[in-house]
């Protein structure tokens, strides 16, 4: 889920005192401003772009094999495209520009045969600020690069790819294939954060049905925002925090490395019955986020937190529905989490975290009453099976949100709001928003987005980072 | 004998007015026709929309659209190929025979690479920017029998055609709100059953928009419209659908109506 559990966000250690903590962390502490948060080493770690993105070698090989054969016995097809996108942030809380950054996109898709097509869609982006992302404000990669073919009536995905499951807006239950990149919280769009997989993705129509087999031997997880970049977590809700008088120690992360052994898979199964759209969702995956175990000890010094970061297993069963009645569209989705771990501020605990099981559902209604105008409002809320005092979240967990847009000119013009609140912290985020497609190549923007409510929450920690953005795209 | 006159054309027109009426086929016979006319079990075709407003400035949107019946179910998808903010933005439709069923509706936006559900009761909405409704879209080049009462007015030319003049309104208010009119007034060929030019009356009963259905030509056999031209009196936008390499024969495969396909795109 994106914007409720909020355990899953823990990226720091909260201890005192700070100069001790400091030495422990030797060689690369980081430190928050302004705070005695400490920012763990794991966070290097985890947002270390593309640690493990590399394919599996016998999958990378196995693939250009497959495209050298092909390519060398067939006429290519070939088209391509480019999108440059300048987004230009300014800060109302500290009169700054908060961010000036560039993404160029080039994407090349080359029809191999009459069934078989590769796509590879490049990402270089830069932002001269660098106040969101300190360390990487200049990155390049191959963002995606797959294969599709056809078998029979099946259809066949090979390489790196986003997979998206669910159909809920702005929160995830189902749509957690993909890790995510969380440097710009939840500010930039899926298609940018989703951060692709090396998978084998293959839909196998059964009947009026289609079974979707996913396969990822690829161990990357999400990426956080860090130290003092501009969207670092700092709420006592998301980290951990030991008493004072407790010394800390981070251990490195143990990620899951066998290629084989620990790769996700998933199925999905979709059908239309009777009006609706259904499907069944199982998956089998490491979860995106490092569970923080703890282990007490006394030491001459006095009592000393280990703390030893590790990936778990986890299974996801769920579903999703969607169908319309009149003016109104519903949809929904829901899932349970069989393995979620929740830290927990209890000394008393053994290892510092609880195991639970976790039901997430959202439920949305689109309403397209008034002519060019969608409005569309989602409830979204997560129960903990194994609530125990002390842990990071409550019990119950609900975030609400609005969508309110309008088109003007036959969608040349389109004014929109989006509007997210989290009821049990009383926090949440908006988002207004104005776009305008000047011609068939460009695209200019301009929007706000306001944080407000209890520091403590998921939004209400960036309340010091309202800020105005205009955005420019030129696609062709 | 100048009031003779009068008298006799007045009443040579009494006695001749029901006649010539009578010689009219009724709006429903015109209508069935309209719906009976050949279209092909299945159809493929390239379209090419050009969107021009009111100060010139001018957006093209190449398509393939593929449509496609299943019994009398009629199925239509159509996917964008260019330009690029665009592109594989796909649109799917189930028209079912029963009107009382709800057609079914799907969109997908690629940059949510999610396929969504719309609601059937937005076809008085315009179709991605066009001045074509989402009803449009779906009606292609045949009317709806259920949503309208209908009368034959007169008769007229209309490219060198002779057509029938007919009027529509719809059935009842919530109707016309759905649809975005209070009246709409179609010349149909009276040959080849095709409606060459509609005129659409808004819910203020002021004039809202005329379509021209232009170079009609007969493809593998099937009379097909290659041109349809809309121009929205409210906003002086407009929209012209240019169709080309029409094809009625090559087979198309079900999977491809379906929501599987609308996210792969062609």
């Amino acid at each position: 889920m994106t914007c409720s559990p909020k355990e899953h966000y823990v990226v720091a250690y909260k201890k005192l005192p700070v100069p001790l903590l400091i030495t422990l962390l030797k060689p690369s502490p980081w430190r928050w401003p302004g705070s005695s948060l400490m920012q763990i080493p794991l966070n290097s770690d985890l947002h270390r772009r593309n640690k493990n993105s590399a394919p599996p070698n016998s999958f990378l090989k196995l693939l250009i094999s497959v495209i050298f054969l092909i390519s060398t016995s067939a006429t290519a097809e070939i088209s391509t495209s480019l999108s440059i996108d300048s987004e230009w942030g300014y800060s109302t809380e500290t009169n700054n520009t908060e961010k000036f950054e560039t993404t160029i996109k080039p994407e090349i898709e080359i029809n191999l045969s009459r069934e078989i097509k590769l796509t590879a869609i490049g990402r270089l982006r830069s932002d001269t600020e660098k106040h969101i992302d300190r360390e990487n404000s200049t990155t390049r990669e191959l963002r995606e690069f797959y294969i599709e073919t056809e078998i029979g009536r099946s259809f066949l995905t090979l390489g790196k790819q986003q997979i998206v499951w669910g159909n809920a807006d702005g929160l995830k239950v189902l749509d957690v294939v993909n890790p995510q990149e969380w440097r710009e919280f939840i500010l930039d769009d899926f298609e940018n954060s989703r951060i692709p997989l090396w998978a084998i993705n293959s839909e196998i129509p059964i009947a009026d049905s289609t079974l979707q087999l996913l396969w990822l031997p690829d161990q990357t997880y999400h990426q956080y925002a860090t130290g003092n970049d501009l969207y670092a977590f700092t709420s006592a809700r998301l980290v951990p925090q030991m008493p004072a008088a407790v010394n800390t120690s981070i251990q490195a992360v143990q990620r899951p490395d066998k290629t084989i052994q620990d790769a996700d898979w998933g199925a999905r199964l979709a059908t239309f019955w009777n009006g609706w759209d259904l499907t069944l969702n199982y998956l089998y995956h490491y979860d995106d986020r490092p569970v923080l175990f703890r282990q007490l000890s006394m030491t001459p010094s006095g009592p000393l937190a280990t703390i030893t970061p590790r990936y778990q297993r986890n299974q996801l069963i769920g579903g999703s529905f969607s169908n319309s009645f009149g003016d109104i569209t519903l949809r929904g989705e829901i899932g349970y989490i069989t393995d979620r771990y929740i830290s927990t501020n209890m000394i008393t605990d053994n290892d510092g975290v609880v195991k639970t099981g976790e039901l997430s559902y959202v439920i949305g209604l689109d309403w397209f009453g008034f002519g060019d105008t969608f409005i569309s409002t989602q409830l979204f809320q997560s129960h903990l099976k194994n609530y125990q005092p002390g842990m990071l979240r409550n019990e119950r967990d609900t975030t609400t949100t609005v969508l309110l847009r309008r088109d003007f000119n036959n969608e040349t013009l389109t004014a929109e709001l989006l509007w997210l609140h989290n009821i049990d912290l009383d926090d949440g985020l908006a988002r207004p928003k104005v776009i305008y497609q000047m011609n068939d190549n460009t695209t200019l923007s301009l929007g706000a987005d306001i944080f407000y409510g209890d520091q403590q929450g998921l939004f209400g920690q960036f309340k010091q980072r309202d800020r105005v953005i205009s955005a420019i795209e030129i696609a062709f | 004998m100048k009031r003779c006159n009068i008298m006799s054309l007045f009443v040579f027109t009494m006695v001749t007015a029901p006649l010539y009426a009578a010689t009219l086929p009724s709006g429903d016979e015109i209508a069935n026709n309209i719906n009976a006319r050949d279209e092909g079990h299945s159809v493929i075709r390239t379209l090419t929309m050009e969107m021009t407003d009111k100060r010139g400035k001018q957006r093209v949107r190449k398509t393939r659209g593929f449509r496609k019946y299943f019994g009398d179910e009629k199925r239509t998808a159509i996917y964008y190929l260019s330009p690029k903010n665009v592109k594989d933005t796909a649109f799917m439709i189930y028209d079912y025979a029963d009107t009382a069923i709800d057609d079914d509706q799907w969109l997908y936006l690629p940059a949510m690479r999610k396929v969504r559900r719309i609601s059937a009761s937005e076809r008085g909405d315009y179709f991605l920017g066009t001045d074509f409704t989402y009803e449009d879209i779906k009606q292609e080049s045949k009317v709806s029998i259920a949503d309208y009462s209908r009368k034959t007015i007169g008769e007229a030319i209309i490219d060198g055609h002779q057509t029938f003049i007919v009027e529509s309104i719809p059935i009842d208010k919530e109707t016309a709100k759905e649809l975005g009119y209070s009246k709409v007034k179609l010349w149909v060929d009276a040959e080849i059953w095709i409606v060459r030019k509609a005129e659409f009356t808004g819910l203020r009963n002021r004039p809202l928009k005329t379509i021209y259905t232009k170079a009609i030509k007969q493809v593998q056999g099937i009379w097909s419209a290659h041109l349809i031209e809309a121009q929205n009196h409210k906003t002086r936008h407009t929209t012209k659908f240019i169709f080309s390499d029409i094809d009625y024969q090559t087979e198309i495969s079900d999977d491809l109506f379906t929501e599987r396909a609308l996210r792969r795109g062609l």
